[in-house]
């Protein structure tokens, strides 16, 4: 899951996007308005976290103008105002939630599960597939009831394909959602983690299409 | 019961009971005189009448009147002085010494006599003085009789006319009962006796004040609020990324930034504190007379480590001792502020350097830096609080240059940014006046 911060302060956004990081996300941190703005034209984002006071380009109007490109990433404003006033401003700007800053990092990270599972259209928070079930608050996978151990990476591997089952899912895609900007991809690292996965779930839940990418199917 | 209705009613009616009896005595004194004149003159007049009898053997007609209405006594006595008619037998005067009219004390009460000799009969009129003073008693009484039956209905209107007079007091009384520190307004100023006005206008302006120094409050919590935040926020998610380090080196490093985020929250809030004690409604402190220079070599001391881990040049120089008499805390805070502030903008390899010397007026802080410096159009802005410049990386809270600004307004000073040497880094120049404090207690701070 590729996430963008959009937050001027050095200290906080520095904080958030390690707190993600370690819950398994993928951050991009852009640190004003038009850094904002460009990461958003270049990328669809799984989430944006968006500050309203932002120097250069101000976080209502950046909000303003994505959803008068029609897009429907998901937003979620991370900001000091808590009048209720600039809550409403906020969400009738097209957020998709509010959080009044200091927030919880556990909150933050259930919100963020919770917007993505909307956009996904399911229901039950965790994600199961044949005998597989993954919680995405935990990040646990378990095979027939039994707990499987995975790195972060694997996990976010594994939640990706099993996002539309079926589909394929190109290793380019895979590697822009799984890796934020100034993280170093190796040219095999999907390979490598695929293989550790095969390896832990067994041959023959993801299937290689030659030539595109990778999917996950059920077992006959 | 201490209610000034009261007390003017009880006032006023005692003056009044005051009056009554003394027009009652001075009726009386008067009534005296004159009733005695008159019955002096009855007196005589009897008792040249009585001349005119020829015989006493019966008794006298025209006297009998007077014998019953004021006990008056008739006495004659022939010319060899036996007494040939008293007209009452039990009480026979003794004769006045000498003839005309004569006041004399008989059975422990004075009389009053009229003597007549005629033909070698003598007679003697005589009448005590009770009925006289009865009958200016009676004056006096009818005199003072009137007041005391309006005196029920005077005590009723003078209720009322205080009543009326205290009700513009009532009235302000009842406005300032409605008011809370939460909703000061100010009382109607209309309509108002000269002698009320006056309050009225000095609680007004003690509202205003009050609900200012209250707004400020509100709005010092709010902002404190509002800004701490940020950093608390940052805290928050330092303890998760602490509680989530897998490894030593990991845990080190959230442990360092957890004590950046603790440290930036402190600062936070003694930058907040030093902005509330020289904020321009602060309540003044005691004066001092505060050494600049000292005070400079002070801060520079304590500033010098953070200084040198940044590779930052840090030096003071001053040409001889300078002095202002003013708030110690204020001032400290001021050049504390300015030299952290040119620590945190200069990259390392640059210097910092403070300067104090004096003219014949003012002192004269300068600080130079060979940081970024301010462009002009943003040195007016700079000075707000909670104004943080775009693009700095130096994490401030924004209130460093709203703090210098307060202070430096306490003393009476000015300042003015500018370019250090060759156009490059910000230079602060501050002017203190020597004797700050003449123009602030001149300008009476605190008081209308």
């Amino acid at each position: 899951m590729r996430l963008l911060l959009v937050e001027d302060d050095p200290m906080l956004g520095d904080s958030v996007q390690c707190v993600l990081q370690q819950e398994s996300f993928a951050v991009d941190w852009a640190r004003d308005g038009e850094e904002a703005e460009l990461a958003l034209n270049a990328f669809l984002y799984d989430c944006v976290l968006l500050d309203l006071g932002l120097p250069g380009k101000n976080g209502l109007d950046l909000l303003h103008d994505l959803r008068k490109r029609k897009s429907s990433m998901p937003v979620i404003i991370l900001t000091a105002r808590d009048a209720v006033s600039d809550r409403v401003a906020g969400l009738d700007s097209g957020a998709d939630d509010y959080l009044v800053k200091p927030f919880d990092p556990d909150e933050l990270t259930a919100r963020i599960r919770a917007l993505l599972r909307r956009r996904d259209g399911r229901v039950e928070p965790l994600i199961t597939f044949g005998t597989l079930t993954l919680n995405p608050a935990t990040h646990e996978l378990y095979c027939q009831g039994r707990p499987i151990r995975l790195s972060l990476r694997e996990f976010s591997l594994i939640s990706l394909l099993l996002e539309r089952p079926g589909a394929t899912v190109s290793r380019e895609q895979l590697e822009e959602r799984l890796y934020g900007w100034n993280e170093e991809v190796e040219s095999n690292a999907i390979g490598v983690h695929i293989h550790n996965l095969r390896k832990k779930l067994g041959h023959d839940l993801i299937r290689t299409v030659r030539g595109v990418g990778y999917m996950v199917i059920e077992n006959p | 019961m201490n209610s000034i209705s009261r007390r003017l009613l009880a006032l006023l009616l005692g003056a009044l009971t005051v009056a009554a009896l003394l027009a009652g005595a001075s009726t009386y004194l008067k009534a005296r005189v004159e009733v005695n004149e008159l019955f002096d003159y009855q007196l005589l007049q009897m008792a040249l009448s009585l001349r005119d009898q020829k015989s006493f053997e019966q008794r006298p007609t025209a006297a009998s009147d007077y014998e019953k209405e004021d006990d008056v006594t008739i006495q004659v006595w022939n010319s060899a002085g036996a007494l040939i008619y008293v007209s009452i037998h039990d009480a026979p005067l003794p004769r006045a010494t000498h003839a005309g009219l004569q006041t004399v004390i008989f059975r422990n009460a004075e009389w009053r006599t009229f003597l007549l000799t005629d033909q070698g009969r003598t007679i003697q009129v005589s009448q005590p003085f009770k009925p006289r003073q009865e009958m200016s008693f009676i004056f006096a009484l009818r005199t003072i009789m009137p007041l005391f039956f309006i005196f029920p209905a005077l005590a009723l209107t003078i209720w009322f006319a205080v009543r009326y007079t205290l009700k513009p007091l009532t009235k302000v009384a009842d406005g300032v009962t409605r008011l809370s520190p939460s909703s000061l307004e100010p009382l109607p100023e209309t309509n108002l006796p000269a002698e009320i006005l006056p309050l009225v206008q000095r609680l007004n302006f003690l509202f205003e004040q009050l609900s200012r120094a209250f707004d400020i409050q509100k709005r010092f919590v709010a902002d404190a609020a509002h800004e701490l935040r940020t950093p608390l926020t940052a805290v928050k998610l330092q303890v998760r990324i602490l509680e989530r380090s897998a490894s030593e080196d990991e845990r080190i490093e959230a442990l360092e930034r957890l004590r950046l985020g603790v440290d930036r929250a402190a600062r936070l809030v003694g930058q907040l504190l030093a902005l509330a004690r020289v904020e321009p409604e602060a309540p003044p402190v005691p004066l001092m007379e505060v050494s600049l220079n000292r005070l400079a070599e002070e801060i520079i001391v304590e500033q010098t480590r953070i200084a040198a881990e940044k590779g930052i040049n840090l030096g003071t120089s001053a040409d001889g001792p300078v002095s202002v008499v003013g708030e110690p805390d204020a001032l400290r805070a001021m050049i504390s502020n300015l030299v952290d502030n040119a620590i945190r903008y200069t990259l390392p390899g640059g210097t910092v350097d403070v300067t104090v010397r004096q003219n014949e007026l003012a002192a004269i802080i300068d600080v130079a830096d060979t940081g970024p410096g301010i462009p002009p159009e943003e040195r007016v802005r700079v000075f707000d609080r909670f104004y943080r410049r775009q693009g700095s990386d130096a994490a401030g809270c924004g209130l460093g240059l709203a703090i210098v600004k307060y202070a430096v307004k306490r003393h009476g000073g000015t300042i003015m940014l500018g370019e250090a040497a060759e156009g490059k880094g910000l230079r602060v120049i501050i002017e203190i006046p020597l004797h700050p404090f003449n123009s602030r207690h001149a300008q009476g701070q605190g008081s209308p």
